[in-house]
């Protein structure tokens, strides 16, 4: 059964983006789930701090990572950073082993992806460049 | 003392692979898998994904997918069978010797890479009707 959930809201004044992830981001609905943020990239703004909040991911593969690593690329475009907000150790371990720590801030909790994002950390790798 | 069960979807295709990936979990917790499970089971999903394309791109999308999984007291195996060609020539050293951001940015071919940390053995073969199977394993003594 094809179960996901991509919410969107957008904070102007901080210039922040929240996407919460909840549901299944996986092969079965990975077009869904790309067809989602394909709209909500249409409409991001330059210059903003995007948080993808995964800790409601029931279920997630490497599917799922490439259409992350899609938004990830498409937002740097625009000159936009991401952080990715993960609860359960074992998928945060998995961010680790497709080295998306590489490219961008993977944290315990929005606060705490927002202070990473807004100190301007530097990463060894930018997604741009690919 | 070995044990054996092979797990079938009840629908063709990627309809059947949650089912299957849940009756694998149920296997593996009843096996006494602990540590390792969520790795394992992650790692078999990421074979029945691959399994379902190959069937694709051979020309059997409505295959319906199996997980063969073997359990022993030095470990648990899970052989994954589809219609594709199996694993590329000199995979691991393909891998290994990617461009980071290249294999970072990329959307698709994490799978091997997570099945190949996520277990202690990764292979491929052929079984007795000739279709190519996966081979996926955890040693229980990495369980602990």
């Amino acid at each position: 059964m094809l179960e996901l959930n991509i919410i969107s809201s957008t904070d102007m004044e901080k210039r922040v983006v929240r996407l919460q992830f909840t549901g299944k981001l996986n092969y079965e609905t990975s077009l869904t789930a790309r067809e989602q943020l394909h709209g909500i990239i249409e409409k991001l703004e330059n210059d903003v701090n995007c948080v993808l909040d995964v800790s409601g991911l029931s279920r997630i593969d490497s599917t799922g990572f490439g259409v992350l690593i899609y938004f990830v690329r498409q937002a740097a475009l625009r000159n936009s950073r991401s952080a990715v907000v993960v609860a359960d150790p074992f998928i945060a371990d998995l961010f680790h082993i497709a080295k998306f720590n590489q490219i961008m801030p993977i944290t315990g909790s929005e606060a705490e992806a927002l202070k990473s994002l807004e100190s301007g950390q530097a990463f060894p790798l930018a997604p741009e460049q690919y | 003392m070995e044990s054996g069960l092979s797990l079938r979807g009840s629908r063709p295709g990627s309809q059947g692979i949650e089912e299957i990936e849940d009756a694998c979990d149920l296997a593996l917790t009843e096996w006494g898998l602990m540590r390792r499970r969520a790795p394992f089971l992650f790692a078999i999903r990421e074979a029945l994904n691959n399994a379902d394309a190959a069937n694709r791109r051979g020309g059997h999308p409505n295959a319906f997918l199996e997980v063969r999984l073997i359990c022993s007291e030095e470990a648990v195996i899970a052989e994954i069978p589809d219609f594709g060609s199996g694993l590329p020539p000199q995979w691991r050293e393909t891998l290994l010797n990617q461009d980071m951001g290249e294999l970072l940015c990329k959307e698709r071919g994490r799978g091997l890479l997570f099945m190949d940390k996520l277990c202690d053995e990764l292979d491929s073969a052929r079984d007795s009707s000739g279709l190519h199977v996966v081979i996926l394993k955890v040693r229980r003594m990495t369980d602990a």
